[in-house]
């Protein structure tokens, strides 16, 4: 056949024809088809050859096994099993020596196609059964037909019987099959849109192997050996839940459980908790059989005791008593007494009374750490901030900020910029160079060491009004700025005004800290403003965040100068008047098919940030932004360092600035990144109670989805706590109301707590404060037991007591065995 | 990032195996390549006795095992690991067996040390070399035990197997930054000390109770109370710890534990190097994690100082000449015996760290002498911002004016200044990002070596 009639039967034939015409290709041919093929399926395809044809021509004529990846990677419409078998036959009757390799690397790239067409090969002979985990993982995948045909799985294994069997043994003992046969059971069980509930679950592989092994097609004992082998090899506990179900499917008769004795007792000592208490459901059962052996059993309940979940210790405790019943002989003494150091208290109450009606010493309780009431500390002095002392040590600071944006780095680089906007370092040629080349995406900070290094360092001829913009917190595509009245746009509009101050010379740095938490002595204050001269001008915005960045009561000990003393900005910030704070929950959803989220807000009713201080100062309309400002910066990587800026602009003000920072709290609720841990970090500087604002911002952060996020929170507790400035009731007020709004995780929150007041006494008395406060919503909430255990715990510690609802009382009076009731009885307890 | 890969070609006399049979466990580990006291071996004979406390030897090998199969962070685009697991790799020095594997992300480091106290049997060579961990093997080590007896064999009569069964041979690529990586962990444990130590039950408490996730920037762990605590303050008495999934491998160990003691390395507000030891019975499982779950081991650049110190090289060689794979290199004795002072025999020392020759233990304070089973010449020149530094002081790139250089590397001209307390600051864009906190860039290393040839 010439070539041309090739390429007919390609564009025009059967899968029969095209085999039939591959397989005679003459040597020629085949070195010419071979490179058109590839390009039809690498370069575009000109003809109206298909696809699957394409790829067929393409393994026909490969001269190595990497050419015939090509037809898998870059092929595609190979639903029909008729390609397979196809490729198979090609691939026979060409046997090349690269065979192998090709099937070793079908397999190494994974995919369903790949694997049915090794299977072809194994299943026509042309190679031998690979030994390879993709070619029994991808047994999972590779055999259901899962666009038209519907049939029970044991259909398709009927049309490839060499698979039931060990192929089948295989497959559920190779890593990873798991977790892909827990999704396909899954997905085939919840495929709502299939009438039939009964080919449903023939369709999963948990009845396909179930009903294979009742056939006696397959062999049972083995199968399930090979489902108790799994969660004792060291897989990913995301491959064992598909175990224990199979396992319950197959529900092991009294004798396969004596003949797996040794396996059982193994299963209590491993990680996979699901696993340990199947073992324990069968060794349960076996246990009044006279084949049950206690000394492994014992040997191996110390892992299972040891283990940090109520549920499983408190099963397995259960379990060892009634073996102290089954077995008279068997002494369970000391194995329950590890479950006497266990975390929780209902379970070392529970081993306490196992001891005591076994009558043996109950164990002596740890002595826990004794509660001494601490002194406040003094809060030791932040490091002083030193100035940058030249334009070349000004180019470094702005070269590491184009790496990485640096809060205490960058209020230098601003006053150096400032200060030094005439001089040229040697190294700006760089510096430029770097700025200019640097591709940073809208809303990434680093973008303000740029814009700051270009307006330093560009001919000042070369610019236009308007150039110097710094747009953070963007979102959105195109990106759109932060409106200017919010925070995050204040941060923004603050960098763009130093970047024109800097391009247009002769401004005055006033705003650079002079210790690095952001604080500023008044006296250097006015010390700078004094040295000011006349011609100079100073920017109204940098002197409003000297002022805020001075500590409130001194604020009006700063000598404003003459220019600016009709700034109403000013004026407000030196005023230093206390907020007057009233919250609202904002509703928020952003599309149709997102739930709706409550969004805790605060408002300054006495406040109204104006000119300079808008979105700065105050927060007078927070209902107005917050929709948007919950999207700011959402994904933009560095918005946490977006948030730093910000929280470097009010040191004294921690309410408004955890006013300010409420939307991205919320948002971390969710997220798996926390970007607020700076502004939690600036909450846990201050030097003055916590308000309701910054409480609620700390109680948000402790139910953060993030482990950084929520830990941060107990660092701030416990630094505020240290220095004497934690309002416990004020964070309890707090909680409660999160909690009633069921905005935020209570169990989050009390293991928070817990965290904190395991951490040191200072935080115990204002972690007891928050309680009393927070118990007050605690009837009929499921997350009630966490808090009042802690409760019980600080209550037992200090000496203290705390005033219970009366409901908890009367469960308290009954007989109910909850965590709650047991609690609450420890809370009363005179 | 460019990288190099070479594959590593195991060749074992046949697969390890574990069998069950007359009331004990026979565990034979099948050993490829490595170096012996007698010099190169292909297949190292080193122990044949019982392993005490066979339950929890068997959790520690797994757990060495499991690390050497992990890649706790997964760089953003790369949709598969790229590298195949590396077998671990085992050393005897005479009184006790170490097992240790690298992950395959380079940035978590595990060795089980078999103490005296656990070895019952005949020491039969001192030596390194890599150990067969293959998925049966795996499967029925995880079937022990604590009550039957686990009988031990590193290695076996080559002579003996070999004329009736077939060699099996295994395919690893290794690439450079794995292989470097693997060598410069052991000079970053080199440079930690004491932090804490807690009892096996707060241990327990805290590894269970961590999050199972978390953001990958550093958070610290420091004493609260009796236990343990996470902070996200950096506080020069704690232990930094990037990425807490990486702490999980002690998980299955927990239930042995006799305590748990956590190194620090020097101070570094962006993260530093975590040595995690978990104590046991007659044994010790470390864990040695990199600064950040995102940077590997290889970059940390430390031992650049030294290694530009041309003394040291020479140094390295003759104390190289004195070691015979001691369980803990005494710097005194091969001080004595090499007539170099002892700086200079811990700098010597650090430079055949870097080559994978010795191996630092943090509870033994000591360095010990284990040679990688890994092509020595590649080991030896790993350390890219070196090479680089000695081919811009070839080509003339380096231009000194007072304390001040400049050198010319591309397009660019660096500016590598001395401040007035001895730090050289750069302007390229690696020393703004890591601050010399990740050793010196190639700049700085090439103004240093210039000044050194002209003093």
């Amino acid at each position: 056949m010439t070539l041309d009639g090739v390429l007919a039967w390609l564009e025009r034939g059967g899968g029969d024809d095209v085999t039939r015409a591959l397989v005679n290709l003459t040597e020629s041919d085949r070195k010419a088809l071979g490179p058109k093929a590839r390009g039809w399926l690498t370069r575009g395809n000109p003809t109206r050859i298909p696809s699957n044809h394409a790829a067929l021509a393409v393994l026909a004529t490969a001269d190595g096994w990497r050419q015939a990846m090509v037809a898998t990677t870059h092929g595609f419409g190979f639903e029909r099993s008729e390609f397979f078998e196809c490729a198979s036959a090609i691939l026979k009757a060409r046997d090349p020596g690269w065979l192998p390799e090709f099937v070793t690397g079908l397999l190494d790239d994974g995919g369903t196609w790949n694997w049915c067409l090794v299977r072809s090969l194994v299943r026509a002979d042309a190679v031998a059964k690979p030994d390879h985990p993709e070619y029994y993982r991808g047994t999972v995948r590779g055999v259901p037909d899962y666009t038209r045909d519907r049939r029970p799985l044991i259909d398709r294994l009927d049309a490839d019987p060499g698979l039931i069997g060990n192929h089948l043994l295989g497959m559920v003992s190779t890593e990873g099959t798991g977790r892909l046969l827990a999704y396909h059971d899954k997905f085939e069980e919840g495929a709502h849109y299939v009438s039939d509930s009964a080919a449903m679950a023939a369709r999963t592989w948990r009845v396909t192997l179930l009903v294979l092994s009742q056939e006696e097609r397959l062999d049972r004992g083995r199968l399930l050996d090979a489902v108790l082998a799994a969660p004792l090899r060291d897989w990913a506990s995301a491959d064992l839940a598909w175990y224990v179900g199979m396992h319950d499917a197959l529900a092991p008769t009294l004798d396969e459980i004596a003949e797996r004795q040794g396996t059982y007792v193994r299963l209590l000592t491993v990680e996979h908790g699901p696993s340990v208490k199947l073992a324990q459901r069968e060794l349960l059962r076996l246990m009044p059989d006279p084949r049950f052996e206690a000394e492994p059993f014992l040997a191996a309940s110390q892992a299972a005791l040891g283990r940090s979940d109520k549920a499983t210790v408190s099963a397995h405790l259960r379990l060892l008593e009634k073996l102290a019943k089954a077995h008279r002989n068997v002494s369970i003494t000391d194995t329950v007494r590890i479950a006497s150091e266990h975390t929780r208290a209902d379970v070392r109450d529970q081993a306490a009374k196992i001891l005591a009606r076994l009558g043996a010493e109950p164990t002596r309780p740890a002595v826990g750490p004794r509660f001494v009431a601490v002194d406040p500390e003094v809060r030791p002095p932040a490091p002083r901030l030193e100035p940058v002392g030249s334009a070349d040590e000004l180019a470094e600071v702005l070269l590491g900020l184009l790496e990485e944006i640096d809060a205490v780095e960058l209020e230098r680089a601003i006053d150096g910029l400032l200060r030094l906007a005439d001089e040229r370092p040697a190294t700006a040629d760089l510096l430029l160079s770097r700025a200019t080349a640097a591709d940073l995406y809208d809303g990434d900070p680093r973008i303000a060491a740029r814009i700051l290094a270009c307006a330093w360092l560009l001919p000042r001829a070369r610019v236009r009004d308007g150039y110097w913009s710094v747009v953070l917190g963007a979102t959105g595509f195109p990106s759109v700025p932060a409106a200017t009245e919010t925070f995050v746009g204040a941060i923004g509009r603050r960098l763009t005004e130093i970047a024109h101050a800097v391009q247009g010379g002769g401004h005055v740095s006033v705003a650079l800290p002079t210790s690095a938490d952001f604080s500023l002595d008044a006296t250097e204050l006015n010390r700078r403003l004094r040295e000011v001269r006349r011609s100079r001008p100073i920017h109204e915005m940098e002197l409003l965040i000297a002022l805020l960045r001075v500590p409130t009561g001194a604020r009006a000990s700063v000598v404003v100068p003459r220019s600016l003393r009709k700034s109403r900005a000013i004026a407000q910030a030196r005023a230093g008047r206390v907020p007057s704070w009233s919250r609202h929950v904002a509703l928020d959803q952003r599309s149709s098919w997102e739930p709706e989220r409550r969004i805790p807000l605060f408002r300054d009713d006495h406040e109204e940030g104006t000119g300079a201080a808008t979105g700065i100062l105050a927060r007078s309309t927070p209902e107005r932004t917050v929709g948007a400002e919950t999207t700011y910066g959402e994904y933009i990587p560095r918005f946490e360092q977006t948030l730093g800026l910000g929280a470097a602009l009010l040191p004294h003000d921690h309410d408004v600035l955890a006013a300010h920072a409420h939307p991205y709290l919320h948002r971390d609720l969710r997220k798996d990144r926390a970007c607020s841990v700076p502004v939690i970090d600036a909450i846990a500087r201050a030097r003055s109670s916590n308000g309701p604002p910054s409480s609620s911002a700390i109680v948000l952060a402790l139910a953060a989805q993030d482990a950084r996020g929520r830990t941060a929170a107990q660092d701030a507790v416990l630094d505020l706590a240290r220095y004497g400035v934690l309002d416990g009731h004020e964070l309890g007020r707090q909680t409660a109301l999160l909690l009633t709004d069921d905005i935020v995780v209570g169990q989050r929150i009390s293991s928070g707590l817990t965290e904190c007041a395991r951490a040191g006494d200072a935080a115990v008395l204002p972690i007891l404060d928050a309680l009393q406060e927070i118990v007050r919503i605690l009837p009929d909430r499921r997350d009630a037991g966490a808090f009042l255990e802690l409760a019980a715990d600080l209550v037992e510690r200090t000496g203290r007591t705390i005033e219970l609802p009366t409901e908890f009382g009367e469960l308290a009076a009954g007989k109910a065995t909850s965590m709650v009731a047991k609690a609450a009885r420890r809370l009363l307890k005179p | 990032m460019a990288t190099t890969t070479d594959e590593q070609t195991y060749t074992y006399v046949r697969p390890s195996e574990l069998t069950f049979g007359g009331g004990r466990a026979d565990l034979m580990l099948a050993t490829s390549g490595g170096r012996t006291a007698a010099g190169p071996a292909a297949h190292p004979v080193f122990f044949d006795g019982f392993l005490g406390h066979p339950e929890q030897a068997a959790a520690a090998l797994l757990a060495v095992a499991k690390v050497a199969r992990t890649r706790y962070y997964m760089p953003p685009g790369m949709v598969a690991a790229i590298l195949r697991a590396a077998d671990p790799v085992v050393t005897s020095n005479g009184d006790r067996l170490r097992f240790e594997s690298f992950s395959a992300c380079c940035g978590v480091y595990a060795r089980y040390d078999a103490l005296p106290g656990s070895l019952d049997g005949n020491v039969l060579d001192t030596g390194t070399t890599n150990v067969d961990f293959n998925p049966p093997m795996r499967d029925a080590l995880a079937r022990i035990g604590g009550l039957e007896p686990l009988h031990l064999q590193v290695g076996e009569d080559v002579v003996v197997r070999t004329l009736d069964t077939e060699v099996t041979e295994k395919k690893v690529p290794l690439p450079e930054r794995w292989l470097k990586g693997f060598a410069e962990v052991q000079l970053a444990s080199a440079a930690v000390a004491p932090a804490f130590e807690v009892a096996a039950s707060e241990a327990r408490r805290f590894i269970r109770s961590m999050p199972s996730s978390g953001s990958r920037k550093p958070v610290w762990v420091v004493p609260a109370g009796r236990g343990l605590r996470i902070t996200t303050r950096p506080t020069p008495d704690a232990v930094s710890l990037s990425g807490l999934d990486r702490l999980k491998p002690l998980e299955p160990m927990l239930r042995f534990a006799r305590s748990l003691r956590a190194y620090a390395a020097p101070h570094d507000p962006q993260g530093a190097t975590g040595v995690w030891e978990l104590g046991l019975d007659d044994a010790r499982l470390v864990l040695a994690l990199s600064p950040e779950s995102s940077r590997g081991f290889s970059g940390e650049g430390g031992v650049l100082w030294d290694l530009a110190d041309e003394q040291s090289a020479d140094d390295a060689d003759l104390i190289s000449a004195l070691l015979a794979f001691e369980p803990r290199i005494d710097t005194a004795r091969l001080a004595t015996e090499s007539g170099l002072a002892e700086d200079r025999v811990t700098r010597a020392l650090g430079r055949l760290g870097a080559a994978g020759r010795v191996g630092y233990d943090a509870a033994e304070a000591a360095y010990f002498h284990r040679e990688l089973p890994y092509d020595a010449d590649r080991l030896a020149t790993m350390h890219p911002r070196l090479r680089d530094a000695i081919a811009l002081v070839d080509a003339g790139a380096v231009r000194l004016d007072g304390d001040t250089a400049h050198v010319r590397s591309g397009a660019a001209e660096h500016v590598v200044r001395r401040t007035a307390d001895g730090d050289d600051r750069c302007t390229c864009p690696w020393y703004a990002k890591h601050k010399g906190a990740r050793g010196p860039c190639k700049h700085v290393l090439a103004a240093d070596l210039v000044r050194k040839r002209r003093a």
